[in-house]
């Protein structure tokens, strides 16, 4: 899966595309990983507007993200989840760990 | 009324990552002459996906020899019924598995929500299991034509 982003001032936005399952997660994990501490951001933003599908992997990535970013001093929010990933989402109880819009 | 069997379909598949897609790919094929809901849908293609990482990645420990059984069984009340099972390592404690949160593979970012969704998303959730044997988990939905 290519992985697109956007670098704004301190901000880094990464555009997850398509189905996030624990096989895409897989890939999606090293490389975030890897651009996150290389270009080392105040914010990170995760952006789901084209994400089709995500399932608990899939928000063991992001919350597993959070960490990353605490670990460079950077902060970490979700945005432009559909109805269906924001009930994943919530379910798991994701808004006591992270922000999304 | 007597319910009656209209379809089934059953795969089986490789315990490989790649095949995740595969299996709801199988569960979309199957109830689309059913006109569902996009949300109905999302439902079914979420909980199938996470019963299958549960056998990759817990029954089989990533073991890509081991097999994935997926069974789909319609009935004339609408019943659908969904059958994941493995022959991988079987769960201990089942009850305890079942908790939200709970999981043996905090390492590799596992969340412990697997069973947790499938029981939000279906009405029945039934999880057998055996250690060194393997697991079926059947999960069941009364599905409401769009």
């Amino acid at each position: 899966m290519d992985l697109e982003y956007k670098r704004e001032n301190d901000t880094v936005t990464f555009f997850l595309q398509g189905e996030i399952d624990h096989h895409a997660a897989q890939g999606l994990r090293q490389e975030l990983d890897r651009r996150i501490t290389a270009m080392g951001p105040e914010k990170v933003v995760l952006d789901l507007s084209k994400t089709d599908f995500l399932d608990s992997s899939g928000l063991g990535l992001i919350l597993g993200r959070v960490r990353v970013a605490e670990t460079i001093g950077a902060s970490l929010s979700v945005t432009g989840a559909n109805r269906r990933i924001r009930r994943i989402l919530e379910l798991c109880g994701a808004k006591n760990y992270l922000d999304f819009a | 009324m007597k319910r009656t069997l209209l379809r089934s379909a059953t795969v089986s598949f490789d315990a490989k990552s790649e095949n995740e897609s595969l299996s709801r790919i199988f569960v979309t094929g199957f109830v689309l002459p059913l006109g569902l809901s996009a949300e109905q849908l999302a439902d079914l293609k979420t909980v199938v996906s996470e019963a299958v990482t549960n056998c990759i990645v817990h029954a089989y420990r990533s073991d890509p020899d081991g097999r994935i059984r997926l069974s789909i069984k319609y009935y004339s009340d609408g019943l659908l019924r969904m059958t994941v099972s493995d022959r991988g390592c079987g769960i201990e404690d089942v009850k305890q598995a079942r908790e939200p949160f709970f999981t043996t593979d905090r390492e590799h970012e596992r969340c412990g929500m697997g069973f947790a969704i499938m029981e939000t998303f279906m009405n029945r959730l039934q999880v057998v299991s055996e250690v060194g044997k393997g697991t079926r988990v059947t999960m069941e939905k009364r599905l409401n034509a769009a």
